[in-house]
């Protein structure tokens, strides 16, 4: 599939036009999307409370693009991912994923949609069982999604896709560090070869400098795969760094988005710019 | 010659856990009144130095060195003198400031607590004590809030209680250790401007522990650099950050260079407010 993108542009006219009609479609739209939970009742009497974790959000991820999504804790940006994802069913709104919509609850449905989008989560530590050796770690989501064949080949080409050598597949996740594992994780979301990878906050939890060369294979990974990016995070930095368009949320909203550079440098709403200049700076070098 | 004396005198201290010097020979002083970073990465011994210094560190650490204050040993030191000095000279504030607080105690009675303790305040006076110090400290309706649990407040609100609480006494040297780093950026940049607006009225010094280099350059004058268990840099802040010496330093400031995007107009804007 890749190859046959990378190809375009040398001899067949048809796979041209084939490509740009593929292209227009985009990853991710997201229309109208709301999900709201119930709050305690205050009285006995009164109507329960309700809390908009996401409220009409709309939103486009184009092919190959990064999107970040930016937002304090409480903002919904969580939520807005598990609804992307189809983890969660929103209570208004759709998702579509290139053109299908994504409908939880079904999972057979949703498998060639889980095969091409792939997460990495905040806490590698979390999300590897630790009675799992690496190999089997990342060979895991293949045979869950039912691709056949023996594995070994892909997980050894991943694993040195994170810059971890193939050696490692029969270790368990506790003898890594926590950079380590970020990349088993990683090497784990890219073995089913998806097209999108989500990152809700992944890498809040490591160090300046490890955080530095994962944003940095993150960034690899994605212009050499053409992958679609959605990234989530507190820190404005890290999706300034990765991502070309950028969604800022407040409160279950969207209150600005669009090109990075342009929103970074020119942001439009006072929440923006709060959020901006809250942002300590280190002096110029 | 008490301006001679530095307010904190750190000379070779080594903490060893278990045939590990974790902290490994860290010398550093502050001077009264003055703002000193420590900064370094995580297992780098930067909170392990300020639990030694404070005499909080779990059992089974072995310390030598020694840590004066105002030419005074901390170390070795019974808990009954460290005491009477916790709160009243030398007082701190932690990341965590639920865990920091009693879950079971009124916000009020905490923040007032060292002036019960300390300066023999009356029940009566340290309640109208609390309400000040909440006000004092940015606490909303403040006659209410002193009167509330900890799980009811918001996260900086209750860094704003520890904060409270630990100027109460106006201690000698404050130590912060990494107290921005469970809250939204937005609200850090609140708390970083009270702490530096509180300590220069109070005329604490403070020992300001981050991995954050972008956070250490918005609140201190001078810094030094850990690294497993050793200092590899000090010097003014300004200075280090702008051309590090130390290729770890160096290494650390690329990698946070990374995340911090180009702002033109910010910029210049920072460069005009600053002093």
């Amino acid at each position: 599939m890749t190859a046959a993108r990378e190809q375009a542009g040398g001899d067949a006219t048809a796979a041209e036009t084939a490509e740009t009609a593929e292209a227009a479609v985009p990853l991710f739209e997201a229309e109208g999307l709301g999900r709201s939970y119930r709050l305690p009742r205050t009285s006995p009497f009164g109507p329960p409370g309700v809390r908009h974790a996401v409220h009409e959000v709309t939103l486009r991820l184009a092919d190959g693009a990064a999107l970040g999504i930016v937002g304090e804790s409480g903002s919904g940006k969580s939520t807005l991912v598990r609804l992307l994802l189809g983890l969660d069913r929103p209570d208004a709104g759709t998702v579509r994923y290139r053109g299908r919509p994504v409908v939880p609850g079904r999972p057979r449905a949703l498998r060639w949609f889980r095969r091409e989008v792939q997460v990495v989560f905040q806490d590698p530590a979390g999300s590897l069982d630790p009675r799992m050796t690496v190999g089997a770690a990342v060979a895991e989501p293949l045979a869950c999604l039912g691709v056949p064949g023996d594995h070994r080949e892909r997980v050894d080409e991943v694993l040195r896709a994170v810059d971890l050598d193939p050696d490692v597949r029969g270790r368990y996740p506790h003898e890594f560090s926590g950079g380590q594992r970020q990349r088993i994780a990683i090497a784990r979301a890219l073995a089913p070869r998806p097209r999108v990878l989500v990152g809700d906050e992944p890498v809040s939890a490591l160090d300046v400098a490890v955080r530095a060369q994962i944003l940095d294979l993150l960034g690899r990974l994605a212009q050499r795969h053409r992958l679609g990016l959605v990234l989530v995070s507190h820190d404005v930095g890290v999706v300034a760094r990765l991502c070309d368009q950028i969604a800022v949320m407040r409160d279950g909203t969207l209150v600005e988005q669009g090109a990075t550079d342009a929103v970074l440098s020119r942001p439009a709403h006072p929440y923006t710019q709060a959020l901006l200049a809250a942002v300590p700076r280190l002096p110029p070098p | 010659m008490t301006a001679d004396v530095a307010l904190l005198e750190v000379t070779d201290l080594r903490v060893r856990f278990g045939g590990v010097d974790v902290v490994d020979g860290v010398s550093f002083a502050l001077a009264a009144g003055e703002r000193v970073g420590l900064i370094g990465e995580s297992g780098s011994g930067k909170s392990l130095t300020a639990l030694a210094v404070l005499g909080l560190l779990p059992p089974g650490a072995r310390v030598t060195g020694s840590a004066r204050l105002h030419g005074r040993e901390l170390l070795g030191g019974s808990d009954r003198e460290l005491s009477r000095l916790r709160g009243r000279e030398l007082a701190m504030i932690f990341q965590e400031p639920s865990t920091a607080l009693n879950p079971l105690m009124r916000v009020g009675r905490q923040i007032s607590e060292p002036l019960r303790l300390h300066r023999g305040y009356s029940r009566t006076a340290a309640a109208t004590a609390a309400v000040e110090f909440a006000a004092a400290v940015g606490l909303p309706d403040p006659q209410r809030l002193v009167r509330s649990y900890p799980h009811e407040l918001s996260g900086g609100q209750r860094q704003r209680v520890c904060i409270a609480a630990a100027l109460a006494c106006r201690p000698a040297l404050l130590i912060a250790d990494e107290p921005t780093t469970a809250l939204d950026v937005t609200v850090q940049a609140e708390i970083l401007a009270l702490l530096g607006r509180l300590v220069s009225e109070a005329g604490t010094a403070l020992l300001f522990i981050t991995h954050d280099l972008a956070v250490v350059a918005a609140v201190t004058r001078r810094l030094a650099v850990l690294r497993h268990g050793r200092v590899v840099e000090t010097g003014a802040t300004d200075d280090v950050l702008r051309a590090p010496a130390d290729p770890h330093t160096r290494e650390l400031l690329a990698a946070a260079r990374l995340t911090q995007w180009d702002l033109p107009t910010a910029e210049s804007a920072a460069a005009r407010t600053s002093p």
